[in-house]
Formats: structure tokens, C-alpha cells, sequence
């Protein structure tokens, strides 16, 4: 083989860096027989076989791709379990409707005669002008309706001294000018 | 070792090898050629069969996992030496509390020696033993090159791709690792 050939005369090639390249050559080829023979010892029997196993094994522990858990699936586990659950609610549903539908026909709360269809249907009764509710002769009358009485606002003329002092008072309202009452000492028209 | 009818080469060169079943013809048919290759690689490191089919076994797992780029392998027996090298390397790393003395002999005890006598067998297995606490003593980079340079499948072009480096860098590891085991050996024979 030329891979051993290349190994054997190694050392060869570079005679300058070996110090006794015979040396050299020599326990370095023992070692390599001996590496050889470690290289070369036999795979065990059916080695192949167990890989092939080993790669079957592992190709069907991938996972595949899973259904969605429904809502039946988490308290029945069973198919046939979730089919009566369903058939059971159903079936529930139905009777309730139809035992409520049932009784309030058969006893009319207003006590009136329940009218009959003349093929025996029972046709349900009308309800009252206000739906079948009534006020029991109550009539509650909000306060707030009733209408409160304001006396009139008499209008009385202004006097001639209201007139002078109107835009006087404008002034104070604006601010621009004091009350007399409350600096009368710097009040510049005060003797 | 039996070659297959078709070869892993023609597996991999069919136009669609990421289909499913083509890659798993694909994997079945690297199993039957390279099997027991990457079994001695692996051996030669761990020097356990359990160990060594192991690291094979985990060699094509991921070669499995990785089904969908086998197209792209253009040397396949190199690329599965380079994983099992790498499967070993780990397990070696992470089992290095495990003393390696009794493997040695061990090992030296399986080597075969035909067409000897009994005492013969028991000087040969004690040089090997020899030869092979040596190799123990060498550098981790000296010591892999010179294992893998034992195998007569992979040339010096083949190890660098393996180890990823170059092919010069391999040969001087080659140079310097027979340089150290030959004083290594040379000294244990001085002293005994």
C-alpha cells in the first residue's frame, strides 16, 4: 500500500532532522506494526446487522405528526366514550326543553281554560294586553311631576340715584375701581 | 470485507437523495461498506468493543439526522471517519476518570500472534504493551496522527481532512511522534 510505504520512509525524508534516523526508523516501525495490528483486529460478528436495528429503531421513534386534543379528549379518552357523552347531552338538552314546554301548558297560571286545536294540539295561550303583567291597581306619581309654584318677580322702575350710580357699579364689578367702603382713605374723590 | 452490490458512491450520486426512501438506501448501503472501518477507528481510540460499536451506532444516528444534506458528501468514507473520530474523541473526553492501564494489557493480550509459542506470545504481548503505553505518553495531536496513520485506508491528504489541517502539518506530527517514540522506547529498554 502506498500508505505504508509513505509511513515506512518517513523518516527518510528528513535524515538532517532525525538524530539516528536508523534508530529511529526501527522503534518507530514496531510501534507502527504494532498500531497496525490494533487497527486491523476484526469488527465483531453481526456488527452491521445491530447498526442496521439501531437506524430502524431510531427512524421509528421519530415523531409523527399528532391530531389536535379536542375538548372530549381530555376527561374521555375513548372514542366510543365521547360518542355516548355527546348522545347523552343531547338527549338531556331535548327532554328539558320539552318537560318545561309541557309543564307551562298544562298548568296555566292565570287559571283560564287551556284552548285545545280541534286535532288535540295544544296551542298555547295569548298573553294579556301588558304581557300578562299588571300593575295591581298601583299608580305611583313622581314628585317631579307636580308642578312647583314660583311667585311672580314684581319689576319695580329704577329711581333716579340707581341711574347715576349704574356704571359706577359696572366699574367695581370690573374692578378697575374700589368700593368706598373698603379703601376710603386713598379714595381720591374724598375730601 | 463483503462489498455491497451498489455502492454507497451510487447511492449518493442519485439525483434525488434528500427523497426519503433514497436516502435511507442511501444510509443502509454506508452501513454495509463502512461499518467496520469506522468500528477499528473507533476501537483503536477507546480500545472497548461496547465503546467502539457505540460510537458507530451513534456515527450513523447522526448521519440519519443529517439524511437531507448526503447529497453534498463527495468522499463519504472520509466525512464518516471524520464523525466517528469526533463520536470518539467526546466519549474519550468525557470518560477520561476511567484508568486505561488494564485496557492496555488487555489489548495487548488480544493482538495476534500466530504461529507462536506460548512464551513467544507472552514476549509479544508484553512488547505491545510496551509500544502501547508509549503512545500513550505521546502529545494528544502527535499520538492521533499516528493512530490514524496506522490505517491503511486513509492516506497523509485523507487524516488532515479528518482532523482538519493541513497535510504538511500532518507530516511533521507524523515526524515528531516517531521521533518521541522512538526515545520513549528507546529509554524503557534502558531501563530494563
Amino acid at each position: 500500500m502506498t500508505r505504508n510505504t509513505e509511513n515506512s520512509n518517513f523518516a527518510n525524508q528528513f535524515p538532517h532532522q532525525a538524530p539516528d534516523h536508523q534508530a529511529v526508523d526501527l522503534s518507530a516501525s514496531e510501534a507502527e506494526h504494532t498500531l497496525r495490528l490494533v487497527a486491523e483486529l476484526p469488527p465483531p460478528s453481526e456488527l452491521t446487522e445491530r447498526v442496521h436495528q439501531r437506524l430502524s429503531e431510531a427512524r421509528g421513534l421519530q415523531p409523527r405528526p399528532r391530531l389536535r386534543p379536542g375538548f372530549w379528549s381530555f376527561w374521555l379518552p375513548a372514542q366510543r366514550l365521547q360518542f355516548a357523552g355527546a348522545a347523552l347531552l343531547v338527549v338531556a338538552f331535548a327532554g328539558s326543553t320539552w318537560s318545561v314546554y309541557h309543564t307551562r301548558i298544562s298548568k296555566p297560571a292565570s287559571g283560564r281554560p287551556v284552548s285545545s286545536a280541534p286535532g288535540g294540539l295544544i296551542a298555547p295561550q295569548s298573553p294579556g294586553p301588558n304581557g300578562g303583567f299588571g300593575s295591581a291597581a298601583a299608580d305611583r306619581r313622581p314628585s317631579t311631576l307636580t308642578p312647583i309654584k314660583v311667585p311672580p318677580v314684581t319689576r319695580k322702575k329704577p329711581s333716579a340715584s340707581h341711574a347715576a350710580n349704574k356704571p359706577k357699579a359696572a366699574l367695581t364689578q370690573s374692578g378697575l375701581q374700589t368700593t368706598p367702603g373698603q379703601n376710603a382713605g386713598s379714595s381720591p374723590t374724598e375730601p | 470485507m463483503e462489498k455491497p452490490a451498489t455502492s454507497a458512491r451510487e447511492h449518493l450520486d442519485h439525483a434525488d437523495v434528500t427523497a426519503s426512501p433514497t436516502a435511507e438506501a442511501a444510509i443502509a448501503a454506508l452501513v454495509d461498506e463502512y461499518a467496520g472501518t469506522l468500528y477499528r477507528v473507533a476501537y483503536s481510540v477507546l480500545r472497548n468493543t461496547a465503546d467502539a460499536e457505540d460510537a458507530v451506532q451513534e456515527t450513523y444516528l447522526r448521519v440519519l439526522r443529517h439524511r437531507d444534506t448526503l447529497g453534498e458528501i463527495r468522499e463519504p468514507r472520509v466525512w464518516l471517519v471524520r464523525i466517528v473520530w469526533n463520536v470518539v474523541l467526546d466519549r474519550k473526553r468525557r470518560s477520561k476518570t476511567r484508568p486505561e492501564t488494564d485496557d492496555v494489557a488487555d489489548l495487548a493480550r488480544l493482538l495476534p500472534a500466530s504461529g507462536l509459542s506460548a512464551e513467544e506470545r507472552a514476549v509479544s504481548a508484553q512488547h505491545h504493551e510496551h509500544v502501547l503505553r508509549a503512545v500513550e505518553q505521546l502529545p494528544a495531536k502527535e499520538q492521533r496522527v499516528l493512530i490514524l496513520s496506522a490505517f491503511e485506508e486513509l492516506t497523509s491528504v485523507e487524516i488532515a481532512q479528518v482532523l482538519g489541517t493541513t497535510e504538511s502539518t500532518v507530516r511533521s506530527r507524523l515526524f515528531r511522534a516517531r521521533n518521541l517514540l522512538s526515545t520513549l522506547l528507546g529509554h524503557s529498554r534502558s531501563v530494563r
